[in-house]
């Protein structure tokens, strides 16, 4: 039971950052299931059914533009940081260091 | 990649994008399907391809995850709301509706049925069924009614912004003390129970849902119980009870804790309870005069038989059941007074 709440507290906590991990490698083109394996190369624990989802609704939101390649046999949707992906990414990079100044000093502090 | 292989997908696919929206069908099926075949080793059996559908989750809460908004009937917001008000309205549904099956029943069986001891059983359960079976039915109507009800308001709510509406004034006053409180439910059942028992009452006295009662006397049937000018002071004092209830319910409802005046309605209408109870009880030809010609044509009765009493007309079952109403009603008086102090102490 334990485990399993630390488990909850986990997912939650890496929800927030899975966002800006996205958008961080997302600089450069990825198709779904190739970013899929680029975080989990990167120690970044994530499903693919919680990426596919969330490259859609990033998308939705207009920080991700994609586009269909169809030149090889199979095609495939890549995805790419947009314009307002790269400011909004910034944007949570500062507020990110400054949740881990913040949560350092606490730790200090104890 | 084997056809049965390629129909496994597709159903996968289909399962999923069947949930969503119309518009995003299409390019979450492209998507999907794309990832898949992405996942799945060269030449993949269908081991491979089950434990990828595997990996991926149930369709339905990949759809949930696809979905951009979440869909509920009834949201969170509104739903201990919703809660609140069926445990209410489906009990008072079903009561109410008991009611009216048994009145309906009784009044179309009464006619196929003769009187008589081996058919009242029959009867008994015919108008309980029915009334079971329109109370259940009427449970059932409340549960749509109330969830339609609140599903519209949830999505009327839904246009608003929570935040943006609510305002200080809406906040309610905080509950009173556990141990002092009159809970609300008890409050609203000790209105509900009494009330709907008093309306049966007075169908009953009013002949809406005969009673069903018969004795076979030498060469007639003793088909009433109580006499007519009985019946009709019960219909007079069972009002008084209606009325006495609902102001008792009413003011608990309202100050939901033991405050004097609280208090003091609660012992005024019990004692006119108490009044109204002895009257009838001490009136003279409570008994249908051929009820009373049975008791005294019969076999002789013991000596402390109560019916023995009441063929003689004699006083004394009358008087120890005053005495008895008269106890009860003085104890149930004083565990008023005990409660009113008990808050008065809490309060302090």
């Amino acid at each position: 039971m334990e485990n399993e709440l630390l488990q909850n507290l986990i997912t939650e906590f890496r929800r927030g950052s899975l966002t800006l991990a996205v958008l961080g490698f997302l600089k450069k083109p990825y198709y779904g299931y190739a970013l899929l394996q680029a975080m989990q190369n990167k120690n970044i624990d994530i499903e693919a059914n919680t990426l596919y989802p969330l490259l859609r609704r990033l998308e939705t939101q207009g920080f991700l533009v994609s586009n269909w390649d169809t030149r090889e046999s199979r095609p495939r949707k890549y995805y790419s940081i947009s314009e307002n992906g790269k400011e909004v990414f910034g944007q949570l990079l500062e507020e990110w260091a400054k949740m881990q100044n913040s949560i350092e000093g606490i730790c200090k502090d104890e | 990649m084997s056809n049965k292989n390629d129909t496994l997908i597709n159903r996968y696919v289909y399962d999923v994008t069947r949930r969503l929206p119309e518009k995003e069908r299409e390019d979450v099926k492209k998507e999907l399907e794309s990832s898949i075949y992405d996942m799945l080793p060269e030449n993949p059996g269908q081991k491979d391809i089950e434990n990828i559908l595997y990996e991926l989750g149930a369709p339905s809460l990949l759809a949930e995850k696809y979905r951009q908004k979440p869909r509920y009937l009834i949201s969170p917001a509104l739903f201990d709301n919703y809660i609140r008000a069926l445990k209410w309205i489906l009990p008072l549904c079903g009561i109410v509706f008991f009611i009216i099956g048994v009145i309906r029943a009784s009044d179309l069986a009464k006619t196929d049925f003769e009187l008589s001891a081996s058919s009242w059983v029959n009867f008994s359960v015919i108008i309980i069924f029915a009334g079971i079976s329109e109370g259940i039915s009427g449970v059932l109507q409340g549960l749509c009614y109330t969830t339609l009800g609140f599903g519209i308001a949830d999505h009327i709510g839904n246009k608003a912004n929570p935040n943006k509406t609510w305002k200080i004034e809406n906040l309610p006053e905080c509950p009173a003390h556990e141990k002092n409180a009159i809970p609300l439910s008890d409050s609203i059942l000790e209105l509900i129970f009494p009330i709907v028992f008093y309306i049966f009452a007075i169908c009953l006295c009013l002949g809406l849902v005969p009673i069903v009662f018969s004795i076979q006397n030498a060469n007639s049937t003793v088909s009433a119980f109580f006499s007519t000018s009985f019946l009709m002071s019960c219909i007079f004092v069972f009002i008084i009870s209606i009325v006495l209830e609902l102001i008792t319910g009413i003011v608990k409802i309202i100050y939901r804790r033991w405050f004097p005046l609280v208090c003091g309605i609660k012992i005024g209408c019990t004692l006119l309870g108490m009044i109204t109870t002895l009257y009838l009880v001490n009136r003279d030809n409570i008994f249908h005069n051929d009820f009373i010609a049975f008791l005294q044509s019969s076999r002789e009765w013991g000596d402390f038989d109560l019916l023995r009493f009441l063929a003689n007309g004699d006083p004394r079952p009358a008087i120890i059941i005053s005495c008895i109403i008269v106890i009860v009603t003085l104890t149930e008086c004083g565990v008023v007074i005990y409660k009113m102090d008990k808050s008065r102490f809490q309060r302090k």
